[in-house]
């Protein structure tokens, strides 16, 4: 039995404006100095005097051992002299990082607690409160021939997290018929938005504005989806998502399939023996799935073998390629590939070539 | 007359039990650090983590050390800084050893891989728990010694002055 006030209400499809407008992303430039937060506190202290105007646009703090302090905007770089003015050339003035900023950048990334984030920096990359993401370059530490860590850290590349809401809204149009949602590849080359996107399907599909709110189970690898912190997500993913932080995609998806009756299965970047055959195994159990990879357009994506294999599936009813970095988010093309309702429908490729995907002609218009 | 004897006695009382507090102190860190080691070995999480659930544990949240460290922590000071900021709020009855032993951690903690991690934190639990055997030895010497000295003392000083 109920008890208590149960309030009845519609799914978020005919939100009033005044609704949607408390949903609003984070500034931009407090994005940027959250990002900026996460390094040696005097360097901080410098990118906190760079102008408002930048900090909105900026996509990339870069800190390089005995090179210029620098942000990029995803077009042009900008050093930063110690009173944080900016030049677009490398003065004398320009700061100049030192090893140690490196090195305490590093360890405040790490929150000053290395062996928590040892799996990470394996990965090659530290996700930061907020979901920015610390790229990290150094000398590779081998152990058995395979990397367990990085030491003489020598560069830190600090990508500003964009939590952009409404990423989504024109594939979920062009893609999502009738609001009703389907399994999905969003392919796209690097810094073409494929996260971000996902991140904001996640979040329309799981929030209720597709008609209902359906369950979503997102395996966030990486954490660059949710961003979780001490159990919370640091970007907005629905109320009814279920992260899974830091899991091996394989190993989650067969958790989730178990133990949390997810509609959807949302995950960034499969590609790997392991995601095929994780894929494999969870097809015919009644769930979508939603994935990114990376790939240029179907010529490339058809010429990694892992991809096929996923394809030849049927899993994705549909693939979807995004333009590059200079239009992040935007639809390159969409291509009905598979799935339950499909007819095969063969669409353009860049290329105009002809291609046999397993029992699949792909042939370009 | 009475007076006198009863103050110098517990003044020896009082010096005696020092090397209680510093006894209470040594174990207080022991457990502190096995704390630590065991959180580092179970969930990898990062130090200020841990140090703000041992703040929520109650027989460690008697620790002076946690606290400061914790605000320091938190107002952006990196971990080195702060333990020592912790360490230095904390000293009072300990000795030397103990404090060196104790600061220096904050430069290692954190560095490395869990079983660095691990290594480190025992060969401290191994200094700190010498250090808590001598204490244990020195008071069990010297606690009873003081509050006789304090008593004799306090006698003395009535038999001279009758």
């Amino acid at each position: 039995m109920l008890t208590g006030n149960f309030v009845s209400g519609r799914p978020k499809k005919g939100m009033d404006k005044s609704m949607q407008k408390q949903i609003q992303p984070i500034l931009e430039e407090e994005k940027f100095e959250q990002a900026a937060a996460g390094i040696y506190e005097p360097l901080f202290q410098i990118l906190k005097k760079v102008p408002l105007s930048l900090k909105k646009k900026t996509q990339e703090i870069r800190l390089r051992a005995g090179q210029p302090l620098c942000l990029s905007d995803g077009r042009d770089t900008y050093f930063i002299t110690t009173d944080g003015t900016l030049c677009t050339e490398d003065l004398s003035n320009s700061y100049r990082v030192t090893q140690r900023d490196i090195e305490m950048s590093f360890r405040k990334i790490c929150d000053y607690s290395v062996y928590s984030r040892q799996q990470e920096i394996r990965n090659g990359f530290i996700t930061l409160q907020g979901g920015h993401r610390a790229g990290l370059c150094g000398t590779a530490v081998l152990e058995n021939g395979e990397l367990s860590g990085i030491r003489n850290i020598s560069s830190i590349n600090i990508r500003v997290a964009k939590e952009m809401i409404g990423a989504a809204d024109e594939l979920v149009r062009q893609v999502f018929v009738g609001n009703r949602p389907c399994s999905l590849l969003i392919a796209g080359p690097p810094c073409s938005g494929k996260t971000t996107v996902l991140r904001d399907l996640a979040l329309q599909i799981s929030d209720g504005r597709l008609g209902r709110y359906y369950k979503s189970c997102i395996i966030d690898e990486r954490g660059e989806i949710a961003a979780m912190q001490n159990g919370l997500p640091q970007n907005k993913i629905g109320v009814c998502s279920e992260v899974m932080s830091g899991y091996k995609k394989g190993e989650a998806m067969q958790i989730a399939l178990r133990c949390l009756s997810p509609d959807f299965i949302i995950c960034d970047e499969i590609g790997s023996h392991q995601d095929v055959q994780a894929i494999e195994e969870s097809i015919n159990a009644g769930v979508g799935f939603i994935a990114t990879v990376h790939s240029s357009n179907m010529d490339e994506l058809v010429k990694r073998p892992q991809i096929t294999q996923i394809l030849q599936t049927g899993v994705f009813e549909k693939i979807v390629f995004l333009k590059n970095a200079a239009c992040p988010g935007q639809i390159a093309e969409i291509i009905t590939w598979g799935g339950k309702e499909s007819n095969d429908k063969t669409v353009r490729n860049g290329s105009g070539s002809c291609m046999l995907v397993g029992n699949r002609d792909y042939t370009g218009e | 007359m009475v007076l006198v004897v009863v103050c110098l006695w517990g003044t020896g009382i009082i010096q005696g039990n020092k090397f209680s507090v510093r006894i209470k102190k040594v174990e207080t860190y022991l457990q502190l650090l096995f704390f630590v080691s065991s959180e580092i070995k179970y969930s990898h999480a990062p130090i200020k983590n841990i140090l703000q659930l041992a703040c929520t544990t109650e027989s460690l949240s008697q620790a002076g050390f946690l606290q400061p460290c914790l605000n320091a922590l938190q107002s952006g000071e990196s971990l080195p800084v702060a333990w020592k900021k912790g360490v230095s709020n904390d000293t009072q009855g300990l000795k030397e050893r103990e404090i060196q032993a104790l600061s220096n951690l904050g430069d290692f903690l954190g560095c490395s891989d869990v079983d660095n991690q691990l290594q480190l934190l025992s060969q401290k639990i191994k200094v700190l728990q010498e250090c808590l055997d001598e204490a244990k030895e020195e008071k069990k010497k010297k606690a009873r010694l003081y509050a006789n000295l304090g008593l004799l003392s306090g006698l003395t000083i009535v038999i001279l002055l009758w």
